[in-house]
């Protein structure tokens, strides 16, 4: 058993405080205890039960430290406290609350965990570092990995457990009726006649209590709320414009900033004149900040008319100044000393390709930008030796520390204010922005400075999505896929991001391969090799990390050997497939479309595909119909296995943004770099689909499985495989590379 | 750029470009043609031909500011009207306004409602000869002699547009004087097109 299973065993054990003024609840990791952040400035008669639930007079509010960044994180957070809390959804706020590491994300562990394969000899041999590193980076308070469910799916309902039981026995104290007798419901303990005691009622009580500990959870015939659709709590203000991002907050007599950045990340300042800026209306100060400049206005509009007067010298781009350049290092990546990683070698491979009937190809995924709806911005007011940050963050505690070494203060002086965030797909992993806007509010102390990328500045500067490259052999007999050899060789994002937080992860890249090596699928001779191409332009985790290229090369081969056998891509899947719970993925959405191969029409062709990433087999089919005025992608069907599905509706919504992402950028997206700057710099030449373009999408969720999974990033990477298997059914062209809009028309 | 953009709409607004047209005798035929090869580069340039679309009803995106040639994005259609879709005017994002937008990723804006030239006036990429017919026909080209072309090229402020339509968009060849100059030199050659 590895290391992070008894981790995330004791996570769950549940302690308390004593506290001026009442009993609080902390959350205890590696045996050691954890303060509850909710104490600090807690008023007397309020009781901060567990480090997600506080109870006031004036209401209870859930503590949902994941962040939104529009997938429904508070929402499907604040219903599994309220679950077992007995709370209506109308009855509570919602707070991110403070960074803090009660909220450490002990799913993310359990993803490491899962590196620990056994396989190849290097990856044995340094897992452990591996783990330990990624357990000392993704163990933080993070975002990310769809792990919001499976983190909070126990805990949280924990948590709700646990403060449900002390506000009985608060309630029992208070009223002398027998605890046994009690039951709570809509946000009040009912006591034997009938009385309701409001939960607000028993707060300063329940502080004085020690707290329940090891409650049993509910058994999922008893659950309200989970497995049903629910009003998603952000709605009303989503859909009346009345919700607060990030880039909309304000703070009392702010100003305004903006950066001028090189024309690549990294490029550094050389010289510049801003003589001209400072003349310009509404312009007060032009600093210097890590990378560029700092440009500080009355508005944002100031801010961006002035930086455009700046005139700036810049050192040449730290990375190959031209694609070409870029994708000729990954190619000549494809070498013994580049090799990362072997996870898969079953069979014997290199007899495999000894006879007839082997086929090879190449592919290419590009550089992506995050390209999210909302800019990075941040407020950063430095005062006094305290700091406070309001900004949308994937990654609190990195934010926390890395402004408190900038303003040369402890952590503790660091309050972050965590903001809706307006979309991410990753690109709110980074906090360069707050870093920015943390050295110039240094120079402006007392002065909050809010900072705004525009948006050619956010796509420019993007840490982008990792190009990559892929070599694939394949053999077949008799109508069988017989062997698979896939070769990928991509530069390491967790290096390239992980370098910024100044942590140096050990071993293999396990991204390199992901989405590829551990895909349920027993061809005989199988083998998938990663080799690690050197650090280009910088990149980072872009929605589903290394599966948007493994899962993409792995179906887009799977593929050519399945047609060169003359098989069927969904039967021979099926025939290939070993884990139950795929299979389950692949025959329902068979079921689901029809499927009746990949011609079911003249000019409608379909495609499939699966890929099993973030513990979540996904399979999905798509059709595309031949238009006089280009492919139409008419519809797609998706199955995904997830244990247990929180909210229909929110897993619906949230699969199909995942198909419409993954399919948008595979027909339309990608970022070239050219004289050392990125080409696209806006949605008018990085264009996502549009909604004329979007098929008609079908989603079942599977609950087959024992484990509860999220479902953010799985949905993306087999779109992108089932289009191009798609248009190879109706057109004959064979994609092996995007964007897909290089080969075919769109309508 | 916005100041060079007010200056061509203030010149358009306050005083059309007077239009004199040669005697028909002084040019020959050779000059005539040659004429017409630059008022063909003119219709068939992207930023002329894009709106000339014929029976399709969309716009097209095609041009060196473009990339791929394409259909305009976001599945704009002109409709029967060619003003748009009756909801969605052309000018509800080439709006009217004296800013030119000159972003690339913007929509540009001139002081004239934006809509698709008539199906019958086909440029987008038809040859030579066709659109050249085409100008002298009075059934086609809105029952206008050459010289009343000339001179409608002279009051539409959009047309104007096309020779300096900001941003890093390419203009139309020539300049509008040398167009209209060009239109008065086919005329008075006799009209000839290249398939006579």
């Amino acid at each position: 058993m590895s290391k992070a299973g008894k981790i995330a065993r004791r996570t769950f054990l549940v302690g308390s405080a004593a506290v001026a003024g009442g009993v609080a609840f902390g959350i205890y990791q590696y045996r050691r205890a954890v303060d509850n952040p909710l104490l600090d400035g807690l008023p007397e008669d309020s009781a901060a039960l567990t480090p997600y639930v506080r109870i006031d007079a004036d209401g209870i509010t859930l503590i949902t430290p994941r962040a939104d960044k529009g997938q429904g994180a508070y929402h499907v957070q604040a219903a599994l406290i309220a679950e077992e809390l007995d709370v209506a959804l109308d009855q509570i706020t919602v707070d991110p609350g403070p960074p803090s590491p009660a909220y450490w994300n002990t799913a993310l562990s359990e993803e490491a965990a899962a590196f620990a394969m056994p396989g190849d000899g290097l990856l044995n041999s340094t897992v452990h570092g591996t783990i330990d590193a990624v357990m000392k980076f993704m163990g933080m308070q993070i975002t990310g990995g769809s792990t919001t469910v499976p983190d909070g799916f126990v805990k949280l309902r924990a948590a709700g457990a646990s403060a449900r039981e002390t506000l009985k026995r608060a309630a029992a104290m208070q009223s002398g009726a027998d605890l046994t007798r009690l039951r709570t419901k809509d946000g009040a303990v009912i006591l034997p006649d009938g009385r309701a005691l409001p939960y607000t009622s028993l707060a300063a009580t329940a502080a004085t209590l020690e707290v329940a500990q090891d409650v049993p959870l509910r058994p999922a015939s008893e659950w309200r709320l989970i497995g049903k659709p629910m009003h998603r709590l952000d709605m009303m203000a989503k859909c009346t414009g009345t919700l607060s991002y990030g880039i909309d907050l304000t703070v009392l007599d702010m100003l305004h900033a903006t950066v001028l950045l090189g024309p690549a990340p990294g490029s550094q300042l050389r010289s510049y004149d801003a003589d001209t800026a400072l003349a310009a209306p509404g312009i007060l100060a032009v600093v210097p900040v890590t990378g560029g400049l700092g440009i500080v206005a009355k508005t944002t509009w100031h801010a961006f008319r002035a930086a455009d007067l700046i005139k700036a010298e810049w050192a040449p781009a730290p990375f190959p100044s031209e694609m070409e350049a870029h994708w000729q290092a990954l190619a000549n990546s494809f070498t013994n000393d580049h090799r990362d990683s072997r996870p898969r070698d079953d069979g014997d491979v290199a007899d495999a390709f000894q006879g007839t009937g082997t086929i090879s190809a190449e592919y290419h995924a590009p550089y992506l930008a995050h390209a999210p709806l909302e800019p990075l911005s941040a407020i950063v007011l430095v005062n006094n030796g305290q700091v406070e940050v309001w900004t949308g963050t994937q990654i609190p505690r990195f934010v926390q520390s890395n402004v408190a070494k900038i303003a040369k203060v402890k952590s503790a002086a660091v309050t972050v204010h965590a903001a809706y965030i307006g979309g991410s797909f990753g690109h709110r992993l980074e906090d360069t922005v707050v870093r920015q806007a943390t050295e110039i509010a240094m120079q402006m102390p007392g002065t909050p400075i809010k900072l705004t990328y525009s948006r050619e500045t956010d796509m420019r500067h993007d840490y982008m999505r990792q190009p990559a490259m892929a070599r694939m052999r394949g053999a077949h007999e008799n109508g069988q896929v017989t062997a698979f050899d896939l070769s990928i060789a991509m530069p390491s994002v967790i290096a390239s991001q992980m370098g910024r937080q100044s942590v140096a992860p050990p071993g293999p890249d396990s991204q390199i391969v992901a989405g590829a090596w551990d895909q349920p699928f027993a061809i005989p001779h199988h083998r998938v090799t990663g080799h690690r191409a050197p650090e280009l332009a910088p990149i980072s985790s872009w929605r589903s990390v290394g599966a948007s290229t493994g899962g993409f090369f792995y179906n887009l081969g799977l593929d050519e050997i399945i047609h060169a056998a003359g098989a069927d891509p969904l039967h021979e899947r099926l025939r290939l497939c070993s884990d139950p719970l795929a299979r389950a993925a692949l025959e329902s959405v068979a079921k689901m479309s029809n499927w009746s191969g990949p011609h079911p029409g003249t000019g409608i062709g379909r495609g499939v595909a699966l890929t099993h990433s973030f513990g979540v087999p996904c399979a999905e089919i798509v059709e595309v119909r031949q238009t006089d005025r280009g492919l139409r992608i008419t519809e797609a069907w998706v199955a995904a296995e997830v244990g247990t599905v929180i909210d229909p509706v929110n897993f619906e919504n949230l699969v199909a943004g995942g198909v419409i992402w993954g399919l948008g950028h595979a027909m339309n997206c990608q970022i070239t770099y050219q004289g050392g700057t990125a080409t696209q710099t806006n949605y008018h030449d990085f264009e996502g689909m549009r909604l004329h373009q979007c098929p008609r999408i079908t989603v079942r969720g599977l609950e087959n499985g024992e484990q509860v999974r999220g479902i953010g990033e799985p949905p993306v990477p087999p779109a992108a495989p089932a289009l191009a298997g798609a248009i190879f059914a109706a057109t004959g062209v064979r994609i092996r590379e995007m964007p897909f809009n290089k080969f075919v028309d769109f309508a | 750029m916005f100041k060079v953009l007010r200056l061509v709409l203030l010149f358009a607004i306050l005083a059309p470009l007077p239009v004199s047209m040669a005697a028909q005798d002084t040019v020959n035929r050779a000059d005539g043609l040659a004429a017409w090869e630059r008022v063909y580069e003119v219709t068939s340039h992207p930023r002329c031909a894009n709106c000339h679309v014929g029976p399709s009803d969309r716009p097209m995106w095609s041009g060196s500011s473009y990339g791929k040639v394409r259909p305009h994005g976001m599945n704009i259609q002109a409709g029967d009207s060619r003003i748009g879709a009756e909801t969605i005017p052309c000018q509800t994002c080439h709006t009217v306004s004296d800013r030119g937008n000159p972003a690339p990723h913007a929509a540009p804006r001139v002081d004239t409602a934006w809509m698709l030239a008539p199906p019958e006036a086909h440029w987008f990429g038809q040859p030579s000869e066709v659109i050249c017919n085409q100008l002298r026909d009075p059934e086609r080209n809105g029952g206008r002699t050459p010289e009343e072309l000339a001179e409608h090229l002279g009051h539409d402020i959009i047309l104007h547009w096309a020779w300096s339509p900001g941003g890093t968009r390419e203009a139309a060849p020539y300049s509008l004087a040398e167009h209209i100059s060009d239109l008065e030199v086919w005329d008075a050659a006799g009209t000839p097109c290249p398939d006579d």
